[in-house]
C-alpha cells in the first residue's frame, strides 16, 4: 500500500493501519515512523515507475496528484488506486474522513475514538477562544523568503481556519491558498505575529536573522519578538490532531510571555 | 594509381553499426529502470499480448510504459540531432541548434499557451492540439528570428546576426512563457515548468506513433536536400552556381525542421544539447558529407537520448532527473572538449 | 558562345551597365578589365544569371539565359570565384565531387568518380585527395576549386557548348600560381569551351586573352585584341592614368610612371 497524501498517511498511523504501507510522497511527514519509509517523490512530480517500484497493490491518493499522465499511466496498468471522499474542510469533514477511513481499514473503533479525542480538543479550545478579548492578526510565512518575494497563506487557507478557532486571524485574501507578497505588502500589513514553517525557519536559521528581513523588520511581530516556527504538517491540512494543533496555536499567539 | 573515396567505404559501413548499437541501447533501456524486467519477461508479455492473454505487473509495466518510452526516446533523439545537423548545414555554421533559432522557446511558449488559455477558451483538446499550438508557437519564433536578423539593405543574414536576434527572440519567448506560469493558475502553471525541464514519463503509444510518423517521414524527406547541403557548404552563390535554388532550400529545411523538432518538443517538452553534440562528434567521426551525416545522426541522436534516458531513471531511483539535467552534466564537458580541439580530423 | 544584346541593369537611379552588346565566342579566352566601379562584377554576376538584367538578353548558344533549368545549366556552365572557404571540413575528392552534383541525383556513379579521377590528376591533385581542404594554402585550395568546376564541365552536353566564367580567380594567387593557373586556361580554352573572366592585372591579361573588353562607367569602352584595346588613350580614359606601353613578343606591355 502506498499512500500519496499527507492527510491520509497521518490518520492511517493515528488509526493504527500501518501495517501495509510500503511507501510515501515527499510531504507526508507525520508521523515520524512515515518519514522511514521510502519515498516516491513529491506528490505533483511523480514517475509511474518510481510508484511500481515498491510493488504496490493499492494506492491511495486525494486526487491532487500529478502530473496527469501519470494518474493515466497507473490507470492503465490497472493498478488499484484508492480516493476517499471528499469532505468540507472542517472538523466535521474531519471527522467523517476519519470515521470513513476507520471503516475502510476496519478499525472502527480506533476511528470513534480518534473523533472524540479531536471533537473534545476542539471544544475546549473553542471555549478558550471567549477569553481572549483580541483577536490576534498573524502572518503565516511558507517556505520563507525567496528572491525577496514571500509565499504566504491567505484566508482562503486551511491555516486561516484554524487561527480562526485559536482566536487569531489572516489578513491576507486571495482568491488561492498561497499568496506571493513582496515586503513592501508584507510591511503593510504590519501582523502582530508572524509563523514561519519548518522548512523556512530552519533555511534562515534564527529569530534574529528572520528580524532582519526585507519587509518583516519594522512590523509590529518583529518588535515584539513574536516570530515563531511552526510545523507544516501542523498548519496546512486537518486531521486528528488538529484540536491539539489549534490549542498549541492559541497557546502561541495569546499566552506566550513577549520578551 | 591511386584509389579515391577509399574511406567513402568505411563510412558508409557506420549506419549498419550505428543502428546495431541502438537496438542494444532500447533494449538496454527497456530492461533498467526503478523496476527491473527481465528479457524474459519481456518476450513472454509479446507473446502473451500476441495470443491475447492477461499479463503480470511486471509484463505490463513493459508494454504499457517501459516500451513506449525507450522508443520515444530513440525517436525524440533522432529528431533533434537531425534538426541540429540541418541547421548547422543551412547556416553553414557548427555551433548552430535548433534552439538557437527560437524552435524550443517558441514551442514552449506555444504549449504554455495551450495549457493555460487553451482550456480556458474551451478549445478543442484532442491528442494533436498541443503538438500543433507548440508547431505554431516554433514557426511564429522562427519566423521573427529570420526576418529579424535580415538586413535591410543586402537582404542577407549574417550568423552573428542571426545568433544574437535568436538570443533575443529566445528571451523574449521564455518570459512570456514565465509570464503565462506566473499568472496560470496552479495546476496550469505546474504542466508548464514541468514541460520546461524536459521528461520521457509521459511517453505512451500515442504520443509515441505521432512522434514517429513526424519525425521519421521528415527525416526520410530531409536526405532528398542532403547534396544540396553540401554544395551550400561552398557558400551560398557557389551553391547556385552548381545548380541549386538556396532560398527554396532554406525554406523547406526550415519548415521541416521547425515540424519536426516542435512535435517531438510539444510531447517530451525542451530538451537542448543532442542538437548540438551529436552533428559535431559525427562530423569528427565520418567528416562533413550530409548524405552520411543526417542518416548517423538520427540514429546516434536516438542512442544518445535513450541512454541520457535510462541514466534519468536510474541515478535517483525510484525518483527520477529531468532529462534535461542529465544532458546538460553529459553535454557541457563533452561540447567543451570538442570546442577545444580546434581542428577536425576525418 | 555566348551573345549579349543591349543589356542594361540599374539599381535604383544608378546605371550599372548601359548598352552592352558583346559576343564571347568558343576557344578563345575573353576576359573583361576596366577600374573599380566600372561594372565587371556586376557583367559578369549578369552571365552568371545571378542578377537579373533590367533590359536586353542574354543567349547561351542559341538558348536566352533566363529559359535554362537550374541543374542544365549547372552541366554546361561552371564559376570560378575568388577565395572559397568551407563551413566544415571535408577531403579534397569529396570538394571536386561537388562539381559532378549537377550530373547525379544521389549517389555517383562510374562516370563520376572517373571525372573526379581525372580531374584531380590534371591539377597534379591525386596525392591530396584524401587530405582535409581547411589545411590546404591558399593556392592549393583555389586549384581544388579549378579542378572543381573543371569536373562540373568534364564532358562536352549534346547540344550545348561548355561555358567557364571566371570571378577574378587570381586575385589570392602569387605568382607562380597566378601564371600555373593561366596556362592551364590556356590549355582548356582549346578544348573548345567559352571562357569568360574578370582579371585586374593588365599585362596578365594583355598576355592571355584572345578577346579583351574594356569597360569604363559601366560602358564598353574598346573590345577587340589587346591590341586594339590596350591603347594609351583607352587606357587613360579608363584608369585616369597615363601607362608606357612597349611590346613584348607581339603583345603590349604596360607600364606606370611614378
Amino acid at each position: 500500500m502506498v499512500s500519496i497524501a499527507k492527510q491520509y498517511t497521518e490518520i492511517i498511523y493515528a488509526l493504527g493501519a500501518e501495517k501495509n504501507l510500503v511507501a510515501v510522497d515527499l510531504s507526508s511527514t507525520y508521523p515520524d515512523a512515515a518519514k522511514q519509509l521510502p519515498t516516491v517523490g513529491y506528490h505533483r512530480a511523480l514517475s509511474a515507475e518510481g510508484i511500481l517500484a515498491v510493488k504496490p497493490d493499492l494506492i491511495l491518493h486525494d486526487n491532487n496528484i500529478g502530473p496527469e499522465h501519470v494518474v493515466k499511466q497507473l490507470e492503465d496498468l490497472k493498478i488499484p488506486m484508492h480516493v476517499f471522499k471528499k469532505y468540507t474542510d472542517n472538523i466535521l469533514g474531519t471527522d467523517s474522513l476519519i470515521r470513513e477511513m476507520g471503516a475502510y481499514f476496519n478499525q472502527r473503533k480506533a476511528a470513534d475514538s480518534l473523533c472524540k479525542l479531536l471533537d473534545a480538543d476542539m471544544t475546549l479550545a473553542l471555549e478558550k477562544v471567549r477569553q481572549y478579548k483580541d483577536t490576534v492578526k498573524v502572518l503565516v510565512i511558507h517556505y520563507g523568503q525567496a528572491s525577496n518575494v514571500y509565499l504566504v497563506m491567505t484566508q482562503k487557507s486551511t491555516a486561516a481556519k484554524m487561527l480562526g478557532w485559536a482566536g487569531g486571524k489572516i489578513t491576507v485574501t486571495d482568491e488561492k491558498g498561497m499568496k506571493q507578497l513582496s515586503p513592501e505588502a508584507i510591511a503593510a500589513a504590519d501582523p502582530d505575529v508572524i509563523l514561519l514553517t519548518d522548512f523556512g525557519y530552519d533555511k534562515l536559521g534564527s529569530l534574529e536573522k528572520i528580524k532582519e528581513l526585507p519587509g518583516l523588520a519594522k512590523t509590529r511581530a518583529a518588535i515584539s519578538n513574536r516570530i515563531y516556527r511552526v510545523e507544516e504538517h501542523d498548519l496546512v491540512y486537518l486531521g486528528p490532531r488538529t484540536g491539539k494543533n489549534v490549542l498549541a496555536l492559541q497557546k502561541l499567539i495569546h499566552e506566550t510571555v513577549v520578551h | 594509381m591511386k584509389r579515391l573515396f577509399t574511406k567513402q567505404n568505411l563510412h558508409n559501413s557506420s549506419f549498419p553499426g550505428l543502428l546495431l548499437l541502438l537496438l542494444l541501447c532500447i533494449i538496454v533501456s527497456t530492461r533498467y529502470g526503478a523496476v527491473n524486467i527481465s528479457v524474459g519477461e519481456m518476450i513472454s508479455a509479446l507473446q502473451k499480448l500476441a495470443g491475447n492473454e492477461e499479463l503480470t505487473l511486471n509484463e505490463r509495466i513493459f508494454i504499457g510504459i517501459r516500451l513506449p518510452r525507450a522508443l520515444l526516446s530513440a525517436v525524440v533523439g533522432a529528431s533533434l540531432a537531425t534538426g541540429g545537423t540541418l541547421m548547422q548545414a543551412l547556416f553553414r555554421n557548427p555551433i548552430v541548434e535548433p534552439g538557437l533559432i527560437g524552435i524550443s522557446s517558441g514551442a514552449a511558449f506555444g504549449a504554455a499557451l495551450y495549457f493555460v488559455a487553451g482550456a480556458g477558451f474551451g478549445f478543442y483538446t484532442g491528442e494533436w492540439t498541443l503538438p500543433l499550438a507548440a508547431t505554431l508557437g516554433a514557426l511564429l519564433a522562427a519566423a521573427l528570428v529570420f526576418v529579424l536578423s535580415t538586413s535591410k539593405e543586402t537582404g542577407k543574414r549574417s550568423v552573428i546576426s542571426l545568433l544574437l536576434t535568436g538570443i533575443a527572440v529566445n528571451a523574449l519567448f521564455m518570459s512570456g512563457v514565465g509570464f503565462l506560469s506566473y499568472t496560470a493558475r496552479d495546476p496550469q502553471a505546474r504542466s508548464i515548468t514541468f514541460w520546461n525541464l524536459g521528461t520521457l514519463s509521459g511517453a505512451s503509444w500515442k504520443s509515441l506513433l505521432i512522434c514517429t510518423t513526424v519525425t521519421l517521414s521528415c527525416i526520410v524527406w530531409s536526405l532528398r536536400y542532403a547534396k544540396q547541403l553540401n554544395s551550400l557548404m561552398l557558400g551560398e552563390e557557389e551553391a547556385q552556381h552548381l545548380g541549386v535554388n538556396t532560398r527554396r532550400l532554406r525554406l523547406q529545411i526550415l519548415i521541416l525542421n521547425v515540424v519536426m523538432v516542435a512535435t517531438c518538443t510539444a510531447f517530451v517538452g525542451v530538451i537542448g544539447f543532442v542538437g548540438l553534440i551529436i552533428p559535431h562528434f559525427l562530423r569528427m567521426l565520418l567528416g562533413s558529407d550530409n548524405r552520411l551525416l543526417i542518416r548517423n545522426s538520427a540514429v546516434a541522436g536516438g542512442i544518445l537520448l535513450s541512454l541520457a534516458d535510462l541514466s534519468a531513471r536510474m541515478l535517483l531511483r525510484p525518483a527520477e532527473l529531468p532529462i534535461g539535467i542529465v544532458l546538460s552534466i553529459i553535454g557541457v564537458p563533452v561540447f567543451i572538449l570538442l570546442l577545444r580541439k580546434k581542428t577536425y580530423y576525418f | 558562345m555566348i551573345t549579349v544584346h543591349q543589356l542594361n541593369y540599374s539599381i535604383g537611379n544608378k546605371v550599372l551597365l548601359q548598352d552592352i552588346n558583346l559576343r564571347f565566342e568558343a576557344g578563345k579566352i575573353s576576359l573583361i578589365i576596366g577600374a573599380n566601379g566600372a561594372g565587371k562584377s556586376t557583367l559578369l554576376k549578369t552571365l552568371c544569371r545571378q542578377l537579373i538584367p533590367v533590359s536586353g538578353e542574354i543567349k547561351m548558344g542559341h538558348k536566352p539565359l533566363s529559359q535554362f533549368g537550374n541543374n542544365e545549366l549547372a552541366r554546361i556552365r561552371a564559376v570560378l570565384s575568388q577565395h572559397i572557404d568551407l563551413a566544415f571540413p571535408l577531403r579534397v575528392e569529396e570538394v571536386v565531387m561537388m562539381g559532378r552534383y549537377p550530373h547525379f541525383n544521389n549517389r555517383p556513379d562510374k562516370i563520376d568518380y572517373n571525372v573526379c579521377k581525372a580531374a584531380l590528376e590534371s591539377f597534379d591533385l591525386s596525392a591530396f585527395a584524401d587530405r582535409n581542404y581547411l589545411t590546404l594554402s591558399g593556392g592549393e585550395k583555389q586549384l581544388v576549386h579549378f579542378a572543381r568546376v573543371m569536373a562540373q564541365t568534364w564532358h562536352p552536353q549534346e547540344g550545348y557548348d561548355r561555358y567557364l566564367l571566371l570571378d577574378e580567380p587570381l586575385t589570392f594567387l602569387d605568382i607562380q600560381h597566378q601564371y600555373q593557373f593561366m596556362k592551364m586556361l590556356l590549355k582548356i580554352a582549346r578544348e573548345n569551351r567559352v571562357i569568360v573572366g574578370v582579371v585586374h592585372d593588365l599585362n596578365l591579361a594583355a598576355q592571355f586573352a584572345d578577346h579583351l573588353v574594356l569597360l569604363h562607367q559601366g560602358k564598353i569602352l574598346a573590345s577587340g585584341t589587346p591590341t586594339e584595346v590596350l591603347t594609351i588613350s583607352n587606357i587613360t580614359t579608363a584608369f585616369n592614368i597615363k601607362p608606357v606601353i612597349q611590346e613584348q613578343h607581339g603583345k603590349p606591355l604596360i607600364s606606370f610612371s611614378v
